[in-house]
């Protein structure tokens, strides 16, 4: 319940404080909230699974928000930015829907 | 990644996207809840710690979240707004452009009247003026031909479908030979000097032209006629009905063509005379 009010507390300061980003920032944006979303349903789905753990799920969001920022800023000096950024998206979209029908047969037994 | 026994067995090393279809959950979450149960539980205060930091990682994501999405919503407007001012830009300039080429025209035609009046002799006015025609710097009217001329349909793909400047060259210079007097590409008057030539496109002088292209044509009143019995015309008709081209070709005969003047061309050779009142100006020279 707190977690919910904290993430919605984030929302709200997003919007409130309209902060502007940088434009050397701009590119990894998307891969961070997709990273972001891996880290928010596998938090969810370890609740539910009755594992989860403080520690575990920020070193996952952060060491998935590095991770994904460092893939594509080696990608952009490569030049096949656009390509390992589809890489990310497929891995991380991946493992959101398995975690996502996780949590579905966890709360609707289906 | 280490081995451990969870209530069910899980296989890692198979390989990367096996594992991650299998079970997406992140391995270190089964990882520590193993480790609770082994080992003796970290002090409160540690824990209450952890439960801060992960607060302000959802905290942290939430944010994220609101940034991303009015990011979002920002550029688009913003992309919309530089593209509309990128389009009234190009209109501004095709006004501005056509105003300064119809004050041009004024100009060159006020030029016209006023050496009309400083050459006395009227015989050599008129001889002026038709020199002026046959070169294309003055306007011209008169009954003649349209040579409509275009890409074939798939000319995107197949470069043997695109009207080569080879080609305007070709029915140009069969116009000429055929006693046309003036010809215009697109609106773009040739002149004496000016080139129909490659460069990224076709140009007409210094001006790009595209597909489909109008050779407008005055000329004598036979011109039509030998012009489409002539040699050039046929191999163009025959080209249309080849698959690989597929040109449109079309020749319409046309009444009360107006031609527009070419922009002056630099002078290359001609100078202004120093100051010599006497304007007595050797006859004309192309």
């Amino acid at each position: 319940m707190i977690a919910v009010l904290a993430l919605i507390a984030g929302v709200v300061a997003g919007i409130l404080l309209e902060p502007t980003v940088p434009l050397a920032l701009q590119p990894y944006l998307p891969i961070a909230v997709v990273a972001a979303l891996d880290a928010v349903f596998g938090g969810i789905r370890a609740k539910l699974d009755g594992i989860f753990d403080d520690k575990q799920f920020v070193i996952s969001f952060i060491s998935n928000v590095l991770v994904a920022a460092l893939i594509v800023y080696l990608g952009d000096k490569l030049g096949v930015g656009t390509q390992l950024s589809t890489g990310v998206v497929v891995v991380l979209g991946v493992r959101i829907f398995g975690n996502v029908a996780a949590i579905r047969r966890h709360l609707f037994r289906a | 990644m280490k081995e451990h026994n969870s209530k069910r067995p899980r296989t890692y090393q198979a390989d990367f996207l096996t594992a991650l279809f299998r079970d997406p959950l992140d391995p270190a979450y089964a990882q520590a809840a193993e480790d609770k149960l082994n080992k003796p539980p970290p002090p409160h205060w540690k824990l209450l710690t952890r439960k801060v930091i992960a607060l302000i990682a959802l905290v942290a994501i939430g944010f994220l979240f609101a940034v991303a999405y009015r990011q979002v919503a920002h550029t688009a407007p913003e992309r919309e707004k530089v593209r509309n001012g990128l389009i009234t830009r190009i209109n501004q300039q095709k006004e501005r452009t056509s105003k300064l080429a119809a004050d041009a025209e004024a100009l060159q035609a006020e030029v016209a009247t006023l050496r009309d009046l400083a050459l006395l002799d009227p015989t050599q006015a008129l001889e002026l003026r038709q020199l002026e025609a046959a070169t294309g710097v003055s306007k011209v009217t008169g009954d003649g031909l349209v040579v409509r001329l275009s890409d074939g349909p798939d000319a995107a793909t197949n470069s043997k479908a695109r009207i080569l400047d080879y080609d305007l060259q070709q029915l140009v210079n069969a116009l000429w030979f055929y006693g046309a007097e003036a010809i215009s590409i697109n609106g773009r008057r040739l002149t004496s000097v000016s080139a129909i030539r490659k460069g990224g496109g076709i140009y007409v002088g210094d001006f790009p032209v595209v597909s489909p292209y109008e050779i407008s044509a005055i000329g004598p009143p036979d011109l039509y006629d030998k012009f489409t019995g002539s040699l050039t015309v046929q191999v163009y008709r025959d080209l249309t009905q080849r698959p690989e081209h597929r040109f449109g070709f079309k020749i319409i005969k046309q009444d009360n063509l107006v031609l527009p003047a070419a922009l002056l061309p630099e002078l290359r050779y001609a100078k202004v005379p120093n100051a010599s009142p006497s304007p007595t100006p050797s006859g004309g020279g192309k």
